[in-house]
């Protein structure tokens, strides 16, 4: 009688107390050990997923929870560090080049779970007023002030939500940039 | 001065191009600006109600492209310019990515609004329109215009009495060579009964509304880019027009 297949894994040999094996034989034995491997690796696998999921690893998540967070401060310096480049500056490409890399640290904060959806929302409409301002004039030192106000707002925990969207963009105007595409 | 501003001007000073916002400055410097909840209801229901399709028709399809289309093929007249000039603009602001589309296109909307009263000292209210109480709300997500119909049949604003202080402007506009035949026959009409005022025919006579609100009023004057439709309206209301120059932009 040949081996009948059981689920994936084990196989059932006629002669395996005798040890008569031959070649085929072998090679099932060779392949149930690598899935037992497997299946072990999985068990432990499974071990750990469900310490993660646990209350026990508090200070695991807490130990993620500030990787986050610290990345999240490093791209905040970042970009802030760029802003500060663009002080004094009176080329334009220079301003493009400089934007750009806002925004490339703006893209990373966005997608940053740490990021609640309220600062999130801010990042997403400074990313749009630098995109739509970065080619039009340079930025004039009250311009950057504003920008850095902005960074200096991402970076704080009890900022107020209330109608900080429409505040973001008066202040914006305010200070002369140009908030919302052309529709008109 | 006071200056009226007109739902053009307002549309301009929110969404006009940098060139055309420098226009408006100029004739606008010194004065202190006023709109009316007429005004307002009509921004409402041209731009936000544009608007809000924009935003519906993007979250139905989640597709640049076809988003696109169904402007080109489904929306008509001005709002389809309006929406397709926002769209490919935002769309190319956002990079192209679907995501940020959406936040942008959610972030813009608590601005429109609110942009309405931007630099305004004054919004007159004697024609109390309905249309200008319509608001956003949102249902798991999406955003839906609510209170933006006004019906001929109830009592919802005071246009009616509106007009019925005003006969002796209507009767003017109606001896006005200049002034629109099928606006003067909607006068007529409404002047024999004043339900006709109301609804479609409000609409119509938007302009002789506006127009009409600043007029016996001291010191006031009125500013539309639409010269050729209230140049007439303000000669026979005795109102000084102003308009930013448009030409060479």
């Amino acid at each position: 009688m040949d081996g009948v297949k059981k689920k994936y894994t084990t196989y059932i040999y006629p002669n395996k107390g005798n040890i008569v094996f031959n070649y085929e034989a072998l090679l099932d034995i060779k392949i149930d050990n690598k899935i037992n491997k497997y299946e072990e690796r999985i068990d432990e696998l499974d071990k750990k997923v469900d310490f993660l999921l646990s209350k026990d690893n508090k200070g695991l998540l807490k130990k993620q929870d500030l990787k986050e967070k610290s990345s999240t401060n490093i791209n905040i310096e970042k970009a802030e560090t760029i802003i500060d480049e663009l002080r004094d500056n009176d080329d334009i490409r220079i301003q493009i080049q400089c934007t750009t890399r806002i925004i490339n640290q703006l893209d990373i904060l966005r997608k940053n779970y740490n990021i609640d959806s309220k600062k999130r929302k801010m990042i997403v409409f400074f990313r749009s007023v630098l995109k739509i301002n970065s080619d039009l004039e340079i930025f004039s030192e009250e311009q950057l002030e504003e920008f850095r106000n902005i960074m200096a707002a991402l970076q704080n925990d009890e900022m107020e939500y209330d109608n900080f969207m429409v505040k973001m963009e008066r202040e914006f105007r305010r200070v002369g940039l140009r908030t919302m595409v052309e529709w008109e | 001065m006071k200056v009226v501003l007109d739902t053009t001007i307002q549309i301009d000073r929110i969404f006009g191009s940098n060139k055309r916002l420098k226009r408006i400055d100029e004739v606008l410097r010194g004065n202190e600006l006023i709109s009316t909840t007429y005004v307002l209801g009509e921004y409402f229901y041209n731009i936000v109600n544009d608007y809000v399709t924009l935003y519906n028709i993007f979250l139905q399809e989640n597709d640049i492209e076809q988003t696109g289309c169904r402007i080109t093929e489904k929306v008509f007249g001005r709002s389809q310019g309006r929406m397709f000039k926002l769209f490919n603009n935002l769309a190319a602001n956002c990079d192209y990515d679907l995501e940020l589309i959406k936040d942008n296109l959610d972030n813009y909307l608590h601005i429109i609004i609110e942009r309405f009263y931007d630099e305004l000292v004054e919004v007159l209210n004697e024609t109390e329109c309905n249309k200008a109480k319509a608001f956003v709300t949102y249902e798991d997500g999406i955003p839906k215009l609510e209170n933006i119909f006004c019906s001929k049949k109830e009592e919802q604003c005071q246009i009616c009495e509106f007009w019925k202080k005003r006969k002796e402007k209507l009767e003017l506009l109606l001896e006005n060579e200049k002034y629109d035949d099928s606006l003067k026959d909607i006068i007529r009409k409404s002047l024999l009964k004043a339900e006709n005022f109301k609804g479609r025919n409000c609409q119509k006579l938007g302009d002789t509304v506006i127009v009409s609100e600043a007029a016996g009023k001291e010191e006031m004057a009125v500013c539309s880019s639409n010269r050729q439709d209230f140049e007439p309206i303000c000669e026979s209301m005795g109102i000084k027009l102003i308009s930013p120059d448009y030409s060479n932009l």
